[in-house]
């Protein structure tokens, strides 16, 4: 472009109303006397260079108008009001004009003219490394409000939301401090209902427990007109909900449980020392304020209802049968085997004022009822999930090979079994299918 | 079928395949006590009476047996029992501790003969691509019994022979490999880290990965077992290996090398007449020179018999007397107690 250039040399040339791209086309020109015009002294290579279009056109705001902008629509809604929105940054801001990456003197717009009544000449003064970081330091400052990260503990379910997080020790009645006691948010959600002078009456709804992670815990619920105080009013009030719940060695449950509330059907299942928590985010919660450390849970049906889950787990929770009650219903002795101990049976309960009973029921029912691993299910088993098919087992090539390998499924694992003589050398033998044809058609 | 008996016919079996002469392989002895041993270490330990006092001073502590132990874990299980049910299963539980208490065998090193088949100079560097190899022949076929199976080496000057017990334990771990038997030796049986794991007191550690990777004629095996003994014996931890199948072997070995007197404190410390009483009975069964001066004490009763060890055999008597005296003692403290109770 540089190469193509001819400006017109008139005698009210202002050096400094020129722009910047010009400006440097200019620093290699001289003036050629027998034409009058200005004339590179020698060809240069064309640079790109914009001087047109929108960016030179329209000024700062309106450009960022197009970035961070919200519609009137927006607005309305109350988007522009809305915390974290993005924010302008003013580029302009340790930049002054005319200062550049390569720090190039020129005269009349970042330096005199004149200096000693003579004409400063464009110069370069060295280049300043730290140029770029200063700069990024300096729009930081200016980039407006930014919240440091909570760390993870204390960050709640997912960081943006009140659920899961701490709101602290519930507050003192008479002279009980609650001491050792800690609260967490299951729920906090806005309520509105209608009245005849005011229209929608909104209120925030809050769902708190409360625990000392030792056994004691409980749940509540409180509304306000603010989100802060809706939480306070929710967590005093679950702190005088405080049940005792009884932990197995101080870990886990009694024994495995179903319970349904409402929607929601919740199978709790005893587990080891170490297993840790798995279950639904705001049983984890709860979990960690009784002080249960392992335990598995699956909640069924309705997840979503917080109030539900929490409700049936504490109604489950609080109708746990320790090994002396069972002893005491059934009339048996209780006996323990642990795979640690090699399974050696420890007596951990036996009937108290009653007979132990000396004959085990014949009753097929009765012993269904008697074994332990079923003994609180209900007759209740949860869902599993069938195994997901490969990717490749709806393709045609897959289905053929399936087929093609039908004769030899299996066949190496029947050899074994019948070298080793748990299945019949003959098997299946002709004899029996044919008497099996034979009684089938009869 | 009974338990003694068990053991015995098993290391009559191995017996029948170990060329044993030279005694059990004593650190401190060799050269002048053992030698004359008419009977060989092994003939020693299966002689029934040895195994039945063994048997007795292990003591039988279910809740030691059944300690826990590191596995991987699980909810435990529960049921619902009779009484009848649950003796049934205290019986079953107790059978299996019986079974847990095996102990095992005491043996020596065999003395290896180098047993040569056959001599084929003409076959000398069979192997031109591998000048020096040797070739090991094994009889891979199933249910040959470990010290039955044929194993021969021909070497590379031609000559056949039976391959000596290290060449078996390599090649027998490489066909038949056992579970938890590592091919090289572990480091831990190496003498610093012994040393190490002793210092640190865990004996039943050592002694049952040593169970699990030495054949019990193995010199390995034998030097891991004693040196154990011997640090159990100097620091005194004797009640670590009580109710373990440990402990008839370490009294053996004590018994065997007059090393009693210090498991003999012990018991007596801890009020265990009986079995002092036994382990002298043992020493006197093991070194029957011993037993003509013995004629004139009453061995059923427990107190003189100890008596006896204390004034002919013992070599520490002093710590002896003394903790037999606050044995008496705390006897007789009882025994009043009692009487003023009643």
């Amino acid at each position: 472009m540089a190469a193509s250039l001819r400006v017109v040399c008139s005698k009210s040339f202002q050096f400094n109303s020129l722009n910047y791209a010009v400006c440097r086309g200019l620093s290699n020109l001289s003036i050629s006397r027998t034409s009058g015009l200005l004339i590179p002294s020698e060809p240069q290579k064309p640079q790109p260079q914009r001087q047109l279009g929108f960016l030179t056109e329209l000024n700062q705001e309106s450009l960022w108008g197009g970035v961070t902008g919200v519609s009137n629509a927006g607005r309305k809604r109350g988007r522009a009001k809305r915390v974290g929105r993005a924010q302008d940054i003013n580029l302009n801001k340790g930049r002054p004009l005319g200062s550049g990456r390569d720090n190039i003197l020129w005269p009349g717009l970042n330096t005199p003219v004149l200096k000693h009544s003579v004409i400063n000449k464009i110069s370069q003064v060295p280049v300043n490394p730290e140029r770029d970081e200063r700069l990024a330091k300096i729009r930081e400052q200016h980039s407006g409000f930014k919240r440091s990260a909570p760390p993870p503990l204390v960050r709640g379910w997912t960081g943006a939301r009140m659920g899961g997080k701490s709101i602290g020790q519930p507050e003192a009645v008479g002279d009980y401090e609650f001491e050792g006691f800690d609260s967490r948010v299951l729920e906090i959600r806005m309520v509105a209902n209608m009245t005849g002078t005011i229209g929608r009456k909104r209120r925030f709804s809050s769902f708190i427990c409360v625990g000392n992670g030792n056994g004691i815990a409980g749940f509540g619920s409180g509304k306000s007109k603010n989100m802060a105080a809706a939480m306070r009013v929710g967590k005093n009030r679950a702190a005088q909900n405080l049940m005792y719940i009884p932990l197995f060695e101080g870990h886990t449950v009694y024994h495995d449980m179903f319970v349904k509330y409402h929607k929601s059907k919740i199978f709790i299942h005893k587990k080891e020392k170490g297993y840790g928590l798995k279950c639904h985010r705001a049983l984890k919660t709860l979990c960690q304020m009784i002080g249960i450390k392992d335990l598995h849970v699956r909640v069924e049906g309705s997840t979503k209802n917080i109030r539900a889950i929490t409700k049936g787990f504490f109604d489950a929770l609080n109708n746990q049968e320790n090994h002396q009650d069972l002893a005491n219903r059934t009339g048996y002795h209780i006996v323990e085997r642990r795979k640690e101990r090699d399974y050696f049976p420890t007596v951990v309960a036996s009937p108290v004022d009653r007979e132990v009973k000396q004959e085990r029921m014949t009753n097929e029912e009765e012993d269904i009822e008697l074994d332990y691993e079923r003994l609180y299910h209900g007759g209740r088993s949860e869902y599993k999930h069938p195994p997901r098919k490969q990717f490749y087992e709806k393709t045609v090539g897959w289905r053929r090979r399936y087929a093609r390998e039908h004769k030899a499924r299996n066949q190496r694992h029947l050899t074994l079994l019948k070298l080793s003589g748990l299945v019949p050398k003959h098997f299946p033998s002709t004899q029996n299918s044919a008497a099996a044809v034979a009684s089938d058609a009869n | 079928m009974d338990l003694c008996k068990m053991i015995s016919t098993r290391c009559l079996q191995t017996l029948k395949h170990s060329r044993s002469v030279n005694p059990y392989l004593f650190p401190q002895a060799i050269g002048s006590q053992c030698r004359h041993y008419s009977k060989s270490v092994e003939e020693q330990f299966i002689r029934p009476e040895v195994q039945e006092i063994l048997k007795r001073v292990t003591g039988f502590d279910l809740e030691k047996i059944f300690a826990v132990h590191p596995t991987d874990v699980h909810p435990p299980k529960y049921e619902l029992l009779t009484d009848k049910q649950l003796s049934d299963a205290k019986e079953q539980a107790e059978l299996r501790g019986r079974q847990k208490l095996q102990m095992p065998p005491v043996m020596s090193h065999p003395v290896d003969e180098e047993e040569i088949i056959s001599e084929e100079p003409e076959i000398e560097n069979f192997d031109i691509e591998h000048p020096g190899a040797k070739y090991v022949f094994t009889d891979i076929s199933l249910g040959v019994k470990r010290r039955m199976r044929t194993i021969v080496v021909r070497e590379h000057d031609g000559t056949l022979r039976k391959a000596d017990w290290e060449e078996r334990n390599r090649i027998l771990q490489v066909y038949f490999p056992q579970k938890g038997r590592m091919y090289s030796t572990p480091t831990m049986f190496m003498e610093e880290s012994l040393e190490s794991l002793l210092a640190e007191g865990k004996y039943c550690y050592i002694l049952d990965r040593a169970c699990v990777q030495f054949e019990p004629d193995d010199p390995n095996y034998i030097r891991v077992t004693q040196r154990t003994y011997e640090s159990i014996n100097s620091s005194h931890d004797f009640d670590e290996l009580r109710s373990t199948r440990h402990f008839g072997p370490m009294a053996f070995y004590f018994g065997l090398n007059k090393q009693l007197d210090n498991l003999l404190t012990d018991c007596l410390q801890r009020d265990l007449l009986k079995d002092a009483a036994d382990l002298v009975h043992l020493h006197l069964l093991l070194h029957p020179e011993t037993k003509s001066s013995a004629e004139s004490v009453d061995l059923n009763d427990a107190l003189a018999t100890v008596k006896f060890y204390i004034q002919h055999e013992a070599k520490n008597s002093g710590a002896l007397e003394r903790s037999l005296q606050g044995l008496v003692e705390r006897t007789q403290a009882k025994e009043s107690s009692a009487a003023g109770a009643s």
